[in-house]
Formats: structure tokens, C-alpha cells, sequence
């Protein structure tokens, strides 16, 4: 058995040193390079400054230089600025509860100083000269006058120099400049109206003028591009306000890495905010992909407490449910407006809806089976959600205020004959269709649309349980492994609910007579083997879940369906087209290919086609 | 080489050939004709290796020879010259070609690299009038299979048997077969799977009047399709076609006719086809299904989806029991579309047995039916 300190006496209890006790703080606020310029640039953004520049040199750790043009400092309030718990944001306790500047603790700035060279110069309003302070590991080296813009202008060098351990437990310089390079845009966003500098070793990574909008930030300072099919939103209630930047419903993004909070101007993560978007994102975007933007909230600062983590990441809600209902609630909202915008686009051109049929009498009118999806599985306070609280296809629901909407994609008939009033430009390899409309070009996937359209008949048949069966002239005869073959029986029921007839045909086959009359027949083989595979790993076991069972199911289905060439002429690829159109989400399949996207006639004329051909 | 040739006879033959080209980047050759000048003919030939054919046009040949140019851009400029003649000269991989006040020169590629058409001992072989074969074809060709994965069904089976050709295609979920009297020999029977792409050209090239005799084995088959006597072609001798057959074998349609059907209805063609397509109407991807419901003397047609309902009825001479089935209205106007008798037989039994369509010349088209649970 190990022991440890067996050979050392007890020791007596004694208080730290200052230095040693204030290096021990440091390590807590200045985790890592990003921290300083984190707290440096807060420090800027609080003291006013409408510009504010940031330069580092080998990840930070040999060099990061922070200069604004906010108010600055006298040669008193610099030296004391230096020290722990020094602060001019807050007056007393009391004031903790109500935090509306970044920093409140005075501890950045002395621990900062602790563990680094540390160089300030800064002058105020009110001072004819400038004051230069040169710090060392906590110690006041020099102080003295020098000539310096108003503002304050921080360098700290050779960070951790002094504490070997923690300069080990730093990653490579490429990971800490990454770090301080998001940093730094994250706060750029979060301030439009300041304009932002971030350079190193000679090189400019972004410069980013004083901005109007958050879309053309994030464009400056994300690449260009960040900010196309994000749209700008805005939403109050009940003492929060949000608003930012967000991405249409679509294929969405791979992962939630392009999902950004912040909780009044500070980026923060927040799993309560992240599961509330992905809620309201999720009848939106296809299984596995995701939203992506930047989301401000903005609260009572007495309702939030930052004070939780000591690099501020952290946040705790003091009214948890509530913001997460309102966030849940204003998000599906956006979703659903843009959701409708963006078919809307695509269907622009159409011709209006037919009028309905007039029926001979006596026959029994069948009303359209109305697209409504499965209610949201939270339940939501009736008070914050107004009207909302559905998802997003009945637009009335979501207009119960305003004029009803023109009808749109989604309130027309499922089935329309009626073809887009496209122009056909052709077919490009990997089955891809292009149309013009007066939007711009459209292009069209063509397995991706046939697995959406096969997917949602699949599902409805699932749902409403009587689907219709094509019988098969030669019966397939299906043979599997023994374990497949024995996973497979269980899924019988589901696969007949489904309109396959298909019936065991002794030692592991199965004999398939019909397939439901969507179903290309080709597929049928390929399907029951990928079935029985699903079955057997559980993920079709309908009796745990059903509804997980038959979106699987579909899902496996439609994807078999969507195989196969592009539409040959035109007269198939409008067909296709319309079919789409009338699917509840026409956008995407249901593994998130992309099955029809609009590039509007802006896009197309703008700068990398103008540069080609203008 | 060098000849001179109407141009309406060169552009004739440059459009027999134009459809069989190959489109692989990898060889530009397949996009070019072979044409071959020597003894008064200038002939024309076009692969795409799956398919090959040629055909002959009448020439004045100056000086024998052969050349391959691009066949399309070709056919673009032939049929668009000034003036009635036509004179080509070629070198190796250039070609002259002038007419009128016009003149092209046209860059080609070596005649040895063209690929050599199959030759092949025909094992078997039979004559039939063009206009019966094109007609079977016709009759049968809509069902093939599209699917590539199923390529036994992506064509049409000719069996050549008990003194009768019987044409067979089916995607599985309904079959069309059309047999016709023949005298087939002994040792000549057998039977073959030819391509769809093939079968398509041969419906094109099939005129009216003349004579086509098959030829096949168990890896090609040929059409030797002599040309029509109507109206000056410039071709002389047979178009030739050469294909690949589909090798496998094909599925035991003869099991999936229904031995017996308990009823049939005697109906006007095309009445039947108008009754069904306006009943169709209202079908929607959704619900691509039509109901056939007979009762005594009448035989109505109904569609419903989420646009409507639909319903069309047709008196008919019937006396037996309601029965109703639905099916796939497209595999019920197929092969009233493409036959043309005036009056067809419709048999049925169930709702769960196959519909078919009959005529009394050795037609059927055997249709399974949509089961709604």
C-alpha cells in the first residue's frame, strides 16, 4: 500500500504570503492566455471605448497587447487599479445583484500583474500626461510620466514566466491562439458598435469598423458568409429580450459548434439556453443536424447571477423555467416565420391555389388531410406563449393576430397536379436539377427530393395505418441470418403496418409478395436486410418506442426510395419538383441532404460571380 | 477518299446511325461515325460497344477509303448544306466536305481505331415483316423494368418456340406477353433478352412493308432491317444492327398467368382507356390507386385522394357477382394505349388476384392489383 507524508512531521498552519496566495487567485482567473484578453478587453469595453485593438504574439503567452480608446486613468487610480479587489464598478454588496458591467471583482488586473510583465500606459480626460506602470510578478517596478493618446493601453509579456506548472499545462500555441482568436470575435459580435482589431505576429485576422447590423459583424468578423441564411431576429416578453442572429430552417449545420449565446453582451454556455433552441429547432431541421447563431439575451441583470465561474462562462438563471419557455416559445416562432418564408420563396412563382373541387352530389367530400405535426412533447406555460405554443405548420395558428397569410406551401392540398411555373434549366451530374424562378436559381436533389417525398408518405402511412400495397407478380424470396432472421420477426408487424406483405419462408427467408405502391420494388431487398439489421441492434424495436420505430423505419425506407438517376426531361423533373413542394418540409430529406435551395438572384450577382463574370 | 453523294441521302443515313453514340469522355471515338467509301456505296457505322449499326447509301466513290468524324456535329452540317451535292474528300484524320459555295474542313480521328462491328456465326435465325415485329414490340415494351438493379427485366423476352414468337416484358408487377404463329424449327428455338435501348431502336428503324430477319446466339443478337421501298433514301441494301442481349435468365412468366379468371367483360378499347384516364384525374402521388367495381351491367371506375373524389361509369354486358379491384390506373392505360384492336377483354376474379387485359390475338397483359389493408 502506498503512504504518503509517512516521514514528515506536522506541520504548523500558517497564512500564505501575499505573492503566493495572489499567483494561487491568478491561477484561477488567468487560466490561460484567452483569460487575459478576455478581461482586458472587458476592462475596455467598460471603461467606454469605441475602438479597441488586440494583438498577441506566440498564443498569447510570449506577448498580448490591448489598447482603447476609452477613458483612461490618472496616475492614482493606474496604481491602484493594480491592486487585489480594487475596482471602480461596484460600490457594495448589493450591487452584486444587479452586475451590468463585465468585470466587478478587481481581482483581472492584479492577477494578471501576479503571473506576467505587465506594461500599462493610460491617461484620462482631466491629465496632460500620461502615466507608464511596468509591473513584474505583482511588484510595482516602475512608475512614471510618459506622453500616451487617452485610453489605456495594457501589454502583458512572458505570461506564466513565473509559474512553470501552469506554462506545462498549457496547449500548443496554435490551440491558445484559436482560443483567444474566438474570444476576441465573440466579443467583437457582442459589441457591433465598437470597432474591433485583432492582429498577430504582423498579421490583421479580422478589423472590423463600428457595425450597424450584427449580420455584417459577424460577416467582418467570422468571414464573410457567416451570416447568409441567418436571418436577423428580435423577440420581447415578460422582461427578456432576444434577439441575433439566426439560421433558416433547412439542412442546418453538422454540429452545434456554429450555436453562440450570450446573457447581456457576455458569451456564455448555457445548457439551459442550448436545450431550448434545440428544442425549438427540432421539427425544423432533420434528425442530427443543427441550428446555428447568435442569440443575445438580454435580462433583469438581477436575474442572472455571472458571479459563478471565475472566468465568467458560466451562468445561473435565477427564473430557469422562465427563460427557457420564453427562449423555447420565441425561437419556434422565428422558426416557423422563416421556415414559411423561405418555401414561400422557393415556391414564389407558382400559380395560386386551385380552387377546391365541387363534387357530384353525393359523393362524401374528404376534407385534406391536415399537415399538423405532433404537439411540442414539453408541455408550455399558456401565459408566456401566447398563441405560439404549436409548431410551425398551421400558419394561423401563428398569426392569431395578424391578417391571415397568403396561402403558402404549406396550407395548400398535398397533392396539387399543379406543376411550378418553373423554366427547366437542365440536369448537372449527381442528379442535381436546376430551375429559374423569379427568386433565382433553384436547385433541386433528386434522390434527396424522392427520399423526402417517400419518407413523409411512409410516415403518414405508418400513422394512419392503412397503406396501400402493390402486389408483386414474382415474390421476393429474402434470405437472412439466423440472428437477422430472428430480429426480422419481430419487426413483422411493423413492416406489414408499413405495406410490405412479407411472411417467413422457413430457415431464415422470407418471402416478400407486395410492397406498399410507393416502394420501388428494386430497393425491397436491400431494405428487408437493412431492416432486420435495425431490428437487431434495437433500433427498431417498436414495443420500447414506437414513434422512434417508424421514423427509423421511414427513414431506412425513404432512403432506399430516393436511389436512382435524375429526371430525364422536363416534364418528370417538374413533377418531382411539385411533389416536393408539397411535402410538410420540402427543404431537406430526412438525413438532412439538402433537397431544394434557392440561391436568390443576389447571391448570384454578387461578388464572386461579378468578379467571374462582370 | 473521295466521293460524292446527294446531300439528302447522307443526311438520311447520318440520322439512322446518330442515336448510337457513346457518351464516355474516356473514348471520343464513339462519338464519331465510321464511314467507309468503296464500290458505290458509302457506309455508316456508329457504336456505343453495347450497340452497334450500320447502314449503306448509294455514292458516286471517286477513290475508296474510310475516315471516323464526329457524328452529330456532322449530321448538324450535312443537313444544312446549300446545295444538292455533295463532295467529301479525306485524308487520314481530315475530312473536306463541300457543297455549293460551302466548304468544311473537319478534324476525325484514324479509321483503325474504330471498333470493329461483332461479327458472329448466327445460330439461329428467322424473318418476320417489320411492321408485326415493331407492333409486338410496341404492345409489350412499356412494362420492361426501369431499374437497373433488376437489369434481367430492362428489356423484352423473345422466345422463338412451339412454332409461335412469344414476346414477353415485365417490372414485376405486371407483365405483357404477345405471341404471334410462326414456323420455328427444331433446332432453331430458343430464346433471348434484348436491352431496352436496343428494343427502342429497333421500334425507330422498323418501317411498314418489308422484310427484318433476327439473328441471334447466346451473347448478340442482330437486325438485318431491309430498307422500305417508299420514296428515295439513298440506302441501299439493310440497315444492321448488332447488340448485346441481356444475359440470365428470365423469369418464369408463364407461372404468374392466371390459369383461370372466373369473369370477363367484352369492352370497347378505347372507351375503357377514356373511363379510366378521367377517373385517374384525381389520383395524387399519394394515392396512385383507381377502383374497378363491376355489378351486373355496369363497371365503375372511382378515384379518391386528398384533391376529390372521381367516379365514371360504363355500361357493359355483365351478369355476374360485385367484385371490386383496385389498381395502378398507369398499368391499366399502358396496354390499352399501345394496342390497337378496337375491343379488349378484361378478366378478373378478386380483390387479391391479378387483373388482365386480352385480345384475341394472342395479347395479355397481366396486372396485379393494389391491396388496400
Amino acid at each position: 500500500m502506498p503512504s504518503y507524508g509517512n516521514n514528515s512531521t506536522p506541520r504548523p498552519i500558517h497564512i500564505l504570503p501575499d505573492a503566493v496566495a495572489s499567483r494561487i487567485a491568478a491561477g484561477e482567473v488567468v487560466e490561460r492566455p484567452v483569460a487575459v484578453v478576455k478581461e482586458l478587453v472587458e476592462n475596455s469595453l467598460d471603461a467606454g471605448a469605441a475602438r479597441i485593438s488586440v494583438d498577441f504574439a506566440e498564443g498569447g503567452v510570449r506577448r498580448i497587447v490591448v489598447e482603447d480608446d476609452g477613458t483612461g486613468m490618472n496616475r492614482d487610480n493606474a496604481l491602484l487599479s493594480l491592486e487585489r479587489h480594487a475596482t471602480s464598478k461596484l460600490e457594495d454588496a448589493g450591487d452584486l445583484d444587479h452586475i451590468a458591467s463585465f468585470g466587478f471583482r478587481g481581482e483581472a488586473l492584479p492577477s494578471i500583474a501576479s503571473v506576467a510583465h505587465l506594461t500599462m500606459k493610460t491617461r484620462d480626460a482631466a491629465s496632460e500626461t500620461g502615466t507608464l506602470v511596468e509591473v513584474a510578478g505583482g511588484l510595482v517596478k516602475d512608475v512614471r510620466e510618459t506622453g500616451a493618446p487617452r485610453g489605456t493601453r495594457i501589454e502583458v509579456a512572458d505570461l506564466f514566466y513565473n509559474v512553470p506548472a501552469r506554462l506545462k499545462f498549457l496547449k500548443s500555441e496554435k490551440t491558445e491562439a484559436a482560443h483567444i482568436v474566438l474570444a476576441t470575435r465573440l466579443l467583437a459580435l457582442a459589441n457591433p458598435s465598437v470597432a474591433f482589431t485583432l492582429s498577430s505576429e504582423g498579421r490583421t485576422l479580422f478589423s472590423s469598423p463600428a457595425c450597424e447590423s450584427l449580420a455584417r459583424r459577424a460577416d467582418e468578423v467570422f468571414g464573410r458568409g457567416t451570416a447568409s441564411g441567418m436571418a436577423e431576429i428580435s423577440a420581447e416578453g415578460d422582461g427578456i429580450t432576444l434577439s441575433g442572429l439566426l439560421l433558416s430552417p433547412g439542412t442546418g449545420r453538422p454540429s452545434r459548434a456554429d450555436l453562440y449565446f450570450f446573457a447581456n453582451r457576455r458569451s456564455v454556455e448555457n445548457r439551459l439556453l442550448l436545450s431550448a433552441t434545440l428544442e425549438a429547432a427540432e421539427s425544423f431541421f432533420p434528425r442530427d443536424r443543427f441550428p446555428a447563431g447568435f442569440l443575445f439575451i438580454t435580462i433583469d441583470p438581477a436575474a442572472i447571477d455571472v458571479n459563478v465561474h471565475p472566468a465568467k462562462r458560466e451562468i445561473r438563471l435565477r427564473d430557469e423555467a422562465k427563460v427557457r419557455d420564453f427562449v423555447l416559445a420565441a425561437l419556434r416562432e422565428k422558426f416557423g416565420e422563416l421556415s414559411r418564408g423561405k418555401s414561400a420563396q422557393i415556391a414564389a412563382p407558382r400559380p395560386a391555389a386551385v380552387p377546391a373541387p365541387t363534387l357530384a352530389p353525393g359523393t362524401t367530400p374528404r376534407i385534406p388531410a391536415a399537415s399538423i405535426p405532433t404537439p411540442p412533447a414539453t408541455p408550455v406555460k399558456a401565459g408566456i406563449l401566447r398563441e405560439v405554443a404549436e409548431p410551425p405548420a398551421p400558419p394561423s395558428n401563428l398569426h392569431a393576430n395578424a391578417p391571415h397569410p397568403a396561402p403558402t406551401l404549406h396550407t395548400l392540398p398535398e397533392s396539387l397536379p399543379q406543376l411550378p411555373s418553373w423554366r427547366f434549366v437542365g440536369t448537372l451530374s449527381g442528379g442535381l436539377v436546376l430551375f429559374e424562378t423569379t427568386e433565382g436559381l433553384l436547385v433541386l436533389g433528386a434522390s434527396a427530393a424522392r427520399a423526402r417525398i417517400a419518407y413523409e408518405h411512409c410516415l403518414a402511412d405508418l400513422e394512419k395505418g392503412e397503406p396501400v400495397t402493390q402486389g408483386l407478380l414474382f415474390p421476393l424470396v429474402v434470405e437472412l441470418s439466423p440472428a437477422a432472421a430472428g430480429a426480422l420477426e419481430g419487426g413483422l408487424a411493423l413492416l406489414r403496418r408499413g405495406g410490405f406483405e412479407i411472411e417467413p419462408f422457413g430457415r431464415g427467408s422470407f418471402r416478400l409478395s407486395g410492397v406498399p405502391a410507393w416502394f420501388p420494388v428494386e430497393a425491397a431487398d436491400e431494405f428487408i436486410k437493412n431492416a432486420a439489421d435495425s431490428f437487431a441492434e434495437g433500433g427498431l424495436r417498436s414495443a420500447r418506442d414506437p414513434l422512434q420505430a417508424r421514423d427509423t423505419f421511414a427513414r431506412i425506407a425513404a432512403t432506399h426510395a430516393g436511389r436512382g438517376p435524375a429526371p430525364a426531361d422536363e416534364a418528370q423533373a417538374l413533377d418531382l419538383a411539385s411533389r416536393l413542394l408539397a411535402c410538410k418540409n420540402p427543404l431537406a430529406d430526412a438525413r438532412g441532404r439538402a433537397a431544394i435551395t434557392l440561391f436568390t438572384r443576389r447571391e448570384l450577382t454578387g461578388q464572386a460571380v461579378q468578379r467571374a463574370f462582370l | 477518299m473521295k466521293f460524292t453523294i446527294n446531300r439528302d441521302h447522307f443526311s438520311n443515313g447520318l440520322s439512322q446511325v446518330l442515336n448510337v453514340v457513346g457518351t464516355r469522355a474516356t473514348m471520343p471515338i464513339l462519338g464519331n461515325t465510321l464511314i467507309e467509301a468503296a464500290d458505290g456505296v458509302v457506309s455508316l457505322t456508329t457504336t456505343n460497344l453495347d450497340m452497334s449499326i450500320r447502314c449503306r447509301i448509294k455514292a458516286e466513290v471517286a477513290e475508296g477509303g474510310s475516315i471516323t468524324l464526329p457524328v452529330r456535329k456532322l449530321a448538324a452540317i450535312v443537313s444544312d448544306l446549300p446545295s444538292l451535292e455533295v463532295i467529301v474528300e479525306c485524308t487520314a484524320q481530315q475530312a473536306r466536305i463541300t457543297s455549293g459555295t460551302a466548304s468544311f474542313r473537319i478534324m476525325g480521328i484514324a479509321s483503325d481505331e474504330f471498333p470493329p462491328l461483332p461479327t458472329f456465326a448466327d445460330k439461329r435465325s428467322f424473318v418476320l415483316k417489320q411492321e408485326d415485329l415493331s407492333g409486338m414490340l410496341r404492345s409489350v415494351s412499356y412494362a420492361e423494368s426501369t431499374d437497373e438493379a433488376r437489369y434481367i427485366m430492362n428489356g423484352v423476352f423473345f422466345s422463338f418456340a412451339e412454332n409461335k414468337l412469344t414476346l414477353a416484358a415485365t417490372d414485376g408487377r405486371r407483365l405483357a406477353v404477345i405471341s404471334r404463329e410462326m414456323t420455328v424449327g427444331e433446332d432453331n428455338a430458343g430464346s433471348l433478352i434484348l436491352p431496352a435501348r436496343t428494343v427502342a431502336e429497333v421500334m425507330r428503324l422498323c418501317g411498314t412493308s418489308d422484310n427484318v430477319r433476327i439473328a441471334f446466339n447466346d451473347r448478340q443478337a442482330a437486325f438485318e432491317i431491309a430498307n422500305g421501298a417508299s420514296g428515295d433514301t439513298g440506302l441501299t441494301d439493310s440497315i444492321y444492327l448488332v447488340s448485346k442481349v441481356v444475359e440470365g435468365n428470365y423469369p418464369n412468366y408463364k407461372q404468374v398467368i392466371p390459369k383461370e379468371t372466373d369473369q370477363h367483360i367484352r369492352l370497347s378499347r378505347e372507351t375503357f382507356l377514356n373511363t379510366v384516364r378521367r377517373a385517374s384525374r384525381v389520383t395524387s402521388d399519394k394515392n396512385n390507386s383507381i377502383k374497378v367495381s363491376v355489378k351486373s351491367g355496369v363497371i365503375d371506375i372511382s378515384g379518391s385522394s386528398d384533391i376529390g373524389e372521381s367516379k365514371v361509369s360504363l355500361n357493359v354486358d355483365y351478369t355476374g357477382p360485385e367484385i371490386a379491384v383496385a389498381f395502378n390506373p398507369q398499368y391499366l392505360m399502358d396496354p390499352l394505349k399501345a394496342l390497337s384492336r378496337d375491343e379488349v377483354i378484361f378478366e378478373f376474379k378478386d380483390e387479391l388476384s391479378p387483373g388482365v387485359i386480352r385480345t384475341p390475338d394472342g395479347f395479355m397483359c397481366v396486372i396485379m392489383p393494389l391491396r388496400i389493408s
